[in-house]
């Protein structure tokens, strides 16, 4: 349940929704310091400055991080010498086929916390289409090596949502990194990640929120929510 | 290619009817679904193929996984 969006809160209570202690499932008496990173987890605020008011509206069982997209086209040569084109987006994404310029985007909170418990630094959240309008999602948490502690990530960009089922992923693990690779999709029957080459935006998930991700950038708002279950 | 690649089994800590295959390549360890025959046992030949498939397709691929 997550803490409400205006009025009285601490950090113990026993009102469920208004004590912070009790969102982070520790006792309504226990010990905690804003400056934890539990709490700052929990506030989105990674470090600085933190105040109760970072802690309205925010929940322990979900953890909502925002992105701002970066994006990047590349061509390369496909058969018979035809130009083939392909596109990264989303954040701190690697350079996809053709693509020399890798985008780098941003977020609103670089934590993922699922049901109170910090899996790690959300570190690349990627979009990306190659050869044959095949299109994938990368995910990469830092930490242990785990393939565990979450079960589903949902993107949403307006009316456009996509879920990703952790068990539906390849993982691999290297050097404290954790990299999830969705399966490819063909993109044409994707039409919830995707919206094709040549009619609306690139990446309906991570993509700009209107028009199309040609050359490369950055979005300039935060436009897709990523949640973590 | 991956002559020497071996792979084991685990039961996924959160979906106990999961399975995933757990291999590690040039350092990098890697766990990917197995595949599995008519009654639901890991098919250990298929597998393996699977497993060697992905570290090729990895391998194919411009991203950098490190």
């Amino acid at each position: 349940m997550a803490l409400a969006s205006s009025g009285t809160m601490s950090i113990g209570g026993s009102t469920s929704t208004r004590s912070i202690n009790l969102e982070l499932s520790r006792s309504a008496t226990a010990t905690s310091s804003m400056g934890e990173t539990d709490l700052r987890d929990l506030a989105g605020v990674s470090s600085g400055a933190i105040g109760i008011d970072d802690f309205y509206g925010a929940s322990a069982t979900q953890n909502f991080t925002t992105v701002k997209s970066g994006h990047a086209r590349g061509t390369y040569t496909g058969g018979r010498g035809s130009t083939r084109y392909s596109f990264t987006n989303g954040y701190n994404a690697s350079a996809g086929v053709g693509t020399t310029t890798p985008p780098s985007g941003d977020l609103s909170n670089f934590s993922i916390v699922v049901s109170g418990t910090t899996l790690g630094l959300l570190d690349v959240v990627q979009h990306r289409t190659s050869a044959n309008n095949r299109s994938r999602i990368r995910i990469d948490i830092s930490g242990t090596n785990s393939n565990s502690g979450w079960t589903t990530a949902t993107f949403v960009q307006g009316a456009d949502s996509f879920a990703l089922a952790r068990i539906d992923c390849s993982y691999s693990y290297s050097g404290g990194n954790r990299i999830y690779l969705s399966p490819y999709y063909i993109t044409s029957a994707s039409p919830n990640i995707n919206a094709g080459w040549s009619t609306g935006r690139d990446s309906r998930i991570l993509g700009p929120g209107t028009g199309q991700s040609a050359g490369t950038g950055t979005e300039s708002s935060f436009t897709t929510t990523l949640t973590f279950t | 290619m991956y002559e020497s690649l071996t792979f084991t089994t685990r039961t996924d800590d959160m979906e106990a009817d999961v399975k995933w295959a757990c291999f590690e390549w040039d350092g990098i360890y890697h766990e990917i679904r197995p595949i599995l025959d008519s009654e639901g046992n890991v098919d250990n030949l298929q597998t393996l193929q699977e497993c060697k498939d992905f570290l090729e397709s990895q391998a194919n691929d411009t991203e950098v996984y490190t």
